[in-house]
């Protein structure tokens, strides 16, 4: 497990290395993941070696997040003057995202098996 | 007596671990999983509550919490393991995935900072809402490079996870949509967490889909946000 969580350790370091010094827009977790995809690419072993420190990570994720959510509370002339704005946005733009997500997967499902029976 | 329990970590760190079980615990079995008791809100609400009740400083609660948080970072990392194992899926998905994928993530971002132009959101409030459909972690990291509130965010990413995971259903079917892996797909992309939670009641194939949506759209909000930013 300790192999696994300084693999990670270290991939996240070198994310925030790249983010920094090397000026990449991107949020340096998010590097780290790449570049994890990257070494699982050239060695894929290292999925192996990685899984035990992983999984437990991925599966109490919610946990590590929790501590984030009583800074709501620093937030209370936000949510007196714009509550219920926000909460209507972002109801309307998930039903927008859902919508558009199924019929382009549908629409493209459909074009393939079409254009795939057609080459047959 | 009472200040030295609520100004030390371990009481904090006790309580959060301990309302986070018990929140999974309640959430499955006294409300059978219903996406409104989600264990992350009832977590955050009782914990709201107790910091309030105690009399310290939200930010205060923050600091003695970041054993924990220090951990969102490998975490985070640690997606790449699901996506690695999903590899053969979107090989075998790969233009329904990239249409999808596209469409959706654009969608997700844009009609967010569309709406929120309209109705004279600040610009601060604006992109902490933007990346709404990807999960929490990647939502606060995306929110701050732009400038945004992590916790505004990460607020607005719960909501989004649990109006699509009601909605879910009721949608696809208005849509006359079956396809497990059309379905499946909707719900991470558009919910994340949450949708894969959803999705893992209608099947293993929804279950999948739903991941791997959540997984992609993560790193192509990712991507979009880069590339936004190296535009100016």
């Amino acid at each position: 497990m300790l192999k696994g969580l300084v693999l990670l350790l270290v991939l996240q370091s070198a994310g925030e290395l790249a983010a920094r010094a090397g000026g990449i827009p991107l949020p340096a977790a998010i590097i780290g993941l790449l570049l994890m995809l990257l070494l699982m690419h050239v060695w894929p072993g290292c999925a192996e070696t990685v899984a035990p420190a992983a999984d437990p990570l991925l599966k109490n994720f919610a946990l590590f997040l929790i501590p984030i959510g009583p800074s709501l509370l620093l937030l209370h002339d936000l949510w007196r003057s714009q509550g219920v704005a926000i909460a209507a946005v972002v109801m309307l733009a998930t039903l927008l995202t859902m919508v558009v997500t199924a019929g382009t997967f549908s629409l493209a499902r459909h074009w393939m098996t079409h254009s795939m029976k057609e080459a047959c | 007596m009472w200040s030295v329990l609520t100004t030390s970590p371990s009481t904090w760190l006790a309580l959060t671990i301990g309302l986070y079980l018990l929140a999974n615990h309640a959430s499955a079995a006294w409300f059978r999983g219903h996406p409104l008791a989600n264990p992350v809100l009832l977590a955050i609400s009782a914990l709201c509550m107790l910091v309030w009740l105690s009399g310290i400083d939200a930010s205060r609660y923050l600091d003695m919490t970041r054993p924990l948080t220090l951990l969102i970072g490998p975490a985070t990392v640690s997606l790449a393991l699901p996506l690695w194992r999903h590899r053969q899926r979107v090989k075998e998905n790969l233009v329904p995935l990239a249409a999808a994928l596209t469409t959706g993530c654009l969608t997700a971002y844009f009609a967010t900072e569309a709406l929120s132009d309209m109705l004279g959101f600040s610009r601060q409030v604006t992109v902490s809402l933007a990346p709404r459909s990807t999960s929490a972690p990647i939502a606060m990291a995306l929110a701050e490079i732009r400038g945004g509130l992590p916790t505004l965010a990460m607020c607005a990413v719960l909501m989004s996870g649990i109006i699509g995971a009601v909605l879910l259903t009721g949608v696809t079917r208005l849509m006359r949509i079956t396809d497990a892996a059309t379905v499946g797909f909707t719900a991470g992309l558009s919910s994340h967490a949450l949708g894969v939670a959803r999705s893992m009641e209608l099947g293993q194939t929804q279950a999948a889909f739903a991941s791997l949506g959540m997984l992609l759209n993560g790193l192509a909000t990712s991507v979009l946000v880069a590339v936004m930013l190296s535009l100016g």
